[in-house]
């Protein structure tokens, strides 16, 4: 199926794209109408209050979740309603906010893990350990040593992975989504839990990664500072609805965005009389 | 002495046989972290039909050599125990939960009372007159080789996968393996490696009951696995040891202490889970040298 291309014109390297799209959850709407595209080499943010529906925007885009309205595109090619590993293949990784680890798997297993799936052969061939599963086992390995060292954590490979300080578990994760040689990476709140030294050493990394791989990088993160200085284009959403669109400083002008964050404690009434002295 | 080493033999060979059992469960439960509550129905599966193959079909094809016929009956046992793994399995696997479980236990009860009623292979006498081609050699080669080659899966692609399904799926799914497939394999290989034991069985016994595929069979071969520790091919093999072991020792004893077995099972499910969750394995690891782990602990102190 193709893409409407046609609006958005002079974006040939967009690679990411959501398309209007709704979730609700009985009579929760959860997300509405959310649409967004991550181009190639660029980080993306997405903030928004707690609850506001950032991971749940992950979740639809990644297959976790089915939107009842609206498309997923990758490229030229429609995502939506695949299951979970067919987005993964088709090329879209990403972390958890609640880290997701393979808790009976060592670090660098953690990582092959993430290529397993590309196996040559059937069980069978594994089973008997035939020449090409060796190979390819061995390929794997190598593979996974390197992403290992490029993420900084050669020395922990074979480490249980959940023994490893949080901020390293963040770190294998990320090492894990880009084992899998995606074109986009999607980072649920890289940062939470580290202290300053950490997140700059990440935000650094993050860099990197784009840098290197040209990956678009889709990012929710709740610390701003970290947010500001990593994207070129921030979506603010509140109550599962986009609010605002637009640069670190457009985003952190936008009375919308200071009200969602600001008054975010404040009662419906209180609410509507701050818009009203702002209007 | 002859007469204790005779005496000896048909234990032997069932450790053996339940090791195969358990190694096989190992990679449903311990692997794919699946519960199957019958895993002896698999068994059963594979030991009919290695059964019927010898005595009626062997003869049927004009197959006499004793060493292929007992190698063919062993492929004809793991793959209709496979096959029986798949019918269970394709259904229940696309459901979230332990439906695995109920449909394994189901499909258990509804063979026991199939054989109870296939007049051909015995009914429930049983299954009698087959041929003696399994042997104590038979029964350790093959319990080396599923050892070695499960040995070998956890480091292939597709065992990798399986234990990555186990631990999270949604983490799983998000690297882009198929976890239905994943928990599929390691059913259906689990299952087949059930099959291999049973045609192993049949023929060192030379008979098998219905009971075989009972309930209270595909429970003291989750017990193994438990006893021994879920992870750990080693633990299975040690588990399916104490469970052959203990009847074997109490049979010795007064019959008051003898018909109890399964409250000693029980003592000692509770014993290890006290004071070993991760089983018996995990003890006698504790108790060896420690050459890996303080290599890591050196490791992680010249980190810090």
């Amino acid at each position: 199926m193709s893409v409407p291309n046609g609006g958005s014109a002079a974006a040939p390297d967009i690679l990411l794209r959501a398309d209007n799209l709704t979730i609700r959850f009985g009579g929760l709407v959860a997300v509405q109408k959310f649409s967004l595209s991550v181009p190639a080499g660029q980080i993306v943010g997405l903030i928004g209050p707690n609850g506001a529906g950032k991971t749940t925007v992950f979740n639809l885009i990644t297959g976790v979740y089915t939107p009842n309205e609206g498309k997923v595109y990758l490229g030229r090619d429609e995502l939506t309603g695949c299951g979970a590993h067919v987005i993964s293949r088709a090329g879209v990784a990403r972390t958890f906010q609640n880290i997701r680890l393979f808790a009976g798997l060592n670090v660098l297993e953690n990582v092959t893990a993430a290529l397993s799936w590309q196996r040559r052969g059937t069980s069978l061939t594994s089973l008997f350990a035939m020449p090409k599963t060796v190979q390819f086992e061995h390929g794997l390995h190598e593979r996974a040593l390197e992403v290992l060292k490029f993420v900084g954590l050669s020395d922990y490979a074979d480490w249980e992975a959940t023994s490893l300080p949080y901020g390293l578990q963040r770190k294998l994760e990320i090492a894990r989504a880009l084992m899998t040689q995606s074109k986009v990476l999607l980072l649920d709140e890289p940062a939470a839990g580290m202290n300053p030294t950490e997140k700059d050493e990440l935000a650094g990394l993050v860099r990197e990664i784009v840098a290197r791989f040209g990956l678009g990088v889709l990012l929710i993160e709740h610390d701003m500072k970290f947010v500001m200085n990593l994207c070129s284009q921030i979506t603010v959403l509140d109550h599962g609805e986009v609010i605002c669109v637009g640069t670190p400083a457009e985003v952190q002008r936008d009375p919308k965005v200071i009200e969602a964050y600001l008054g975010a404690d404040v009662e419906a009434g209180g609410e509507d009389n701050s818009q009203g002295e702002r209007v | 002495m002859e007469q204790l080493i005779e005496y000896s033999i048909l234990p032997l060979m069932l450790f053996g046989i339940t090791a195969i059992q358990a190694l096989g469960l190992q990679l449903i439960l311990g692997g794919a972290g699946l519960l199957s509550l019958g895993h002896a129905a698999f068994y059963a599966v594979g030991g009919y039909s290695a059964a019927a193959f010898t005595v009626y079909a062997a003869p049927a094809l004009g197959i006499t050599q004793p060493f292929v016929m007992m190698l063919l009956s062993l492929g004809v046992g793991a793959i209709s125990a496979m096959l029986a793994g798949l019918l269970v399995a394709v259904p229940c696997l696309r459901l979230q939960g332990d439906y695995l479980a109920m449909a394994t236990l189901g499909f258990a009860e509804i063979l026991g009372t199939a054989l109870k009623n296939i007049e051909a292979v015995g009914g429930t006498r049983g299954f009698t007159g087959i041929p003696k081609l399994s042997s104590l050699l038979w029964v350790f080669v093959v319990l080396a080789l599923v050892w070695w080659m499960l040995h070998r899966f956890r480091r292939t692609g597709l065992g990798m996968a399986i234990q990555a399904t186990r631990d999270d799926e949604i983490a799983a799914r998000s690297l882009g393996i198929n976890t239905y497939s994943s928990k599929l394999s390691a059913f259906v290989i689990g299952s087949a490696i059930a099959g291999l034991a049973g045609a192993l069985y049949v023929h060192a016994l030379q008979f098998i009951s219905p009971d075989e595929a009972d309930f209270s069979r595909s429970v003291i071969i989750v017990l193994a696995v438990v006893i021994g520790g879920m992870t750990s091919l080693f633990g299975s093999v040690l588990g399916a040891l104490i469970l052959v072991a203990v009847p074997e020792v109490l049979r010795f004893a007064p019959e008051a202490i003898r018909e109890q077995r399964m409250i000693y099972f029980a003592l000692i499910v509770i014993f290890v889970m006290l004071f070993s969750p991760k089983g018996l394995q995990s003890l006698i690891v504790r108790l060896l040298p420690k050459r890996k782990s303080s290599a890591r602990a050196a490791a992680a102190g010249g980190k810090s």
